[in-house]
């Protein structure tokens, strides 16, 4: 005999999804589903358009993350003309790539989850979201907001347009960048350096005291991670090697070139579980079956499979991420710090890069016709790995089309977090309990913890439409007949 | 900011949607229209969603006009509305029915615009309805026809300023 608690929709995540808590007999929890009701089909919208508009098409998908699509489209692209793009050209979608690092991570952090660390799980929750942080400490809010704007400015700067710069194109990029903009991004670097850092002495101490509890059960369980890594194993989010490992940070399988990653090699690597209550599926490392080869991707995945970040600040966040948690930090709510690491991480990679010369190069496109009727493109999205494989035909037409997202890869992890979750926080009482005699409540600092497991890895499902408008928190106890036993809605 | 500044403020039209999902993207439509109009004084926005950082541009603004695509129960007959947004109370109190995501409402953004940055301006939104909102980039015939009129209301928004 079960029942089931509904929590829909989360709020303060992409898209449209539910939760439901799955209780046993005895009245525990059993097990927890992260439902997404929104059918993509980009993949199969994109067939019969030419592959040199992937970039702009994909960017469009997401409002959030355009450039992470962007990047992984042009990269697919330069493997089907089979080009090595100029050096200036890769710097540049590097700096992209960091700007978009920032400013995602920066709104997952600043306005989305913030309000929970600061407010408290049992605040009410007319004022835990970004209104009640801007009363409760208006500076971090602001701070959040500029942090937010300069990654949008440097996109805006190199692309053109704000959300969904068409820029990256196979074979490099449309444009070079202006002295002038390299002159704005360094100007504004400091502020932003001191806004990130004091984010971070913040949450180190909320950590260490109110948080404590929450960063040992907001999904701490063993995984593989998946990551890319550069050079001397350093912090990577745009090229180098495809690297899994396992959580005592033994490598899994062999290293994989990001850059000339073959269908074959990617078929070998992933496979994709369906479950039938989500339309988001659940990739895993084939060789070890959709269970044991579960794994995590994004920012923690990536400060786990590095051995350093290679840029001093960050390092020493670093060491400090892995004497809280060791070697392989295995619990999703570090997914908080990891962001805030990246975010330093990313803008003293832009301060080096500012300084490299070879940004400056006017060459940044090579220019070829089909010469691959397959290939993969593989970047670091601001949530994961994200994978872009295409199959055209002699003319460069798109025959088919998979995109391999960070939410989904992070999508048994997500559901075990909050397993694990309301395994520790809530309390039902017994499953023969009917309505209204000894059903438990279900209290709002429970059902909140339960939405911020899923806020750790900051999924986004923003492909679905926004017309019908943001809908209320609806939660219902359903019993083992399907009857709603409790219902509730947060509005 | 000095009062010679202040005479100078722009008015804002800010569209948005999904442009991949048809009359989700109508907003877009209008704000691409409306740039070609190249009018002075007017600064448009065709975007994805709204986000957070827009309220620094919002509080600079002279008066804002949001154009987004609704479901008919919100757009009723003709199809499209034009009205002024309440300006919303200050507080978190208040402001605790919006919900930010990664987007924002029109209201979370207005509220972001005087809590952060001290200043409200008067908004207006324009909304037309959808009637499909599949996969695809052109908009139905439906929400197609409500363009002439909606833009129309757009003029004669910008000519009240």
């Amino acid at each position: 005999m079960t029942r089931t608690i509904l929590i829909d929709p989360v709020t303060r995540i992409e898209g449209h999804a539910k939760i439901s808590i799955h209780l046993d007999a005895s009245g525990a929890v059993s097990t927890a589903h992260f439902h997404v009701g929104e059918f993509r089909g980009f993949e199969a919208f994109c067939v019969g358009r030419p592959f040199s508009e992937m970039a702009a098409i994909t960017a469009r998908i997401c409002g959030i993350c355009p450039v992470s699509h962007l990047l992984a489209a042009a990269k697919t692209g330069d493997q089907l003309l089979a080009v090595s793009i100029p050096p200036a050209a890769e710097r540049l979608r590097r700096l992209m790539n960091l700007a978009q690092i920032i400013q995602s991570h920066a709104l997952s952090f600043f306005h989305l989850s913030s309000p929970d660390f600061l407010l408290g799980w049992d605040s009410d929750p007319a004022q835990r979201n970004v209104f009640g942080l801007i009363a409760a400490d208006p500076e971090l809010a602001r701070g959040g907001i500029r942090l937010r704007q300069f990654g949008q400015a440097v996109i805006e700067r190199l692309g053109g347009r704000k959300i969904h710069p068409a820029w990256a194109v196979p074979g490099g990029v449309r444009s070079s960048m202006q002295p002038d903009d390299r002159d704005w991004i360094r100007s504004r670097l400091s502020e932003a350096v001191a806004t990130t850092q004091g984010a971070l002495e913040l949450f180190k101490r909320l950590l260490d005291g109110p948080l404590a509890a929450e960063a040992g059960d907001f999904g701490d369980f063993p995984s593989l991670f998946l990551a890319l890594v550069g050079p001397d194993d350093r912090w990577e989010h745009y090229g180098g090697q495809l690297r899994l490992i396992d959580s005592t940070g033994a490598p899994v399988g062999r290293d994989l070139p990001s850059d000339g990653l073959s269908p074959e090699q990617l078929d070998n690597l992933l496979a994709e579980a369906v479950e039938p209550w989500t339309y988001l599926k659940f990739p895993y490392h084939k060789p070890l079956g959709p269970e044991a080869g579960s794994y995590r991707v994004g920012p923690l995945a990536r400060l786990n499979v590095c051995e350093r970040i290679g840029h001093e600040r960050a390092d020493r966040e670093l060491l400090e991420l892995r004497q809280r948690g060791g070697r392989v930090v295995t619990s999703s709510f570090h997914y908080h710090l990891a962001r805030l690491i990246e975010i330093l991480a990313a803008l003293e990679a832009i301060e080096a890069l500012l300084d490299d010369p070879a940004l400056s190069d006017t060459h940044v496109r090579a220019h070829a016709g089909v010469n691959a009727r397959e290939a993969v493109g593989v970047s670091e999205a601001p949530r994961g790995t994200l994978f872009h494989h295409y199959r055209v035909d002699s003319g460069g037409l798109i025959e088919a089309v998979n995109l391999i997202i960070a939410t989904g890869q992070n999508n048994r992890a997500m559901n075990r977090t909050i397993t694990q979750i309301a395994r520790q926080h809530i309390q039902a009482g017994p499953a023969e309990a009917g309505p209204g005699d000894q059903l438990p409540e279900i209290a709002e600092g429970l059902l909140n913890r339960v939405e911020a497991g899923i806020r750790c890895f900051d999924p986004c499902l923003s492909c679905s439409t926004h017309a019908a408008g943001q809908m209320p928190l609806h939660v219902q106890l359903i019993g083992p007949e399907g009857e709603v036993l409790r219902e509730r809605w947060r509005d | 900011m000095s009062p010679g500044a202040r005479q100078q403020r722009a008015d804002l039209l800010i569209g948005w949607g999904n442009g991949l999902r048809q009359d989700d993207g109508v907003g877009l439509a209008i704000a691409e229209r409306v740039e070609g109009w190249s009018r002075p004084g007017l600064t448009v926005l065709a975007i994805t969603q709204l986000t957070p950082e827009l309220a620094a541009m919002v509080a600079e603004a002279k008066r804002v006009l949001f154009v987004d695509a609704a479901l008919a129960p919100a757009c009723p007959d003709p199809g499209w509305r034009l009205e002024q947004l309440d300006t919303p109370a200050d507080g978190a109190k208040a402001a605790g029915a919006e919900r930010l995501s990664h987007h924002a409402s029109p209201g979370a953004l207005l509220q972001l615009a005087g809590s952060l940055y001290g200043r409200t301006p008067p908004a207006w939104q324009l909304l037309l309805r959808a009637h499909s909102c599949e996969m695809g980039t052109g908009l139905s015939a439906a929400t197609a026809a409500l363009l002439p009129e909606a833009l129309a209301a757009v003029g004669r928004w910008c000519g009240d300023a």
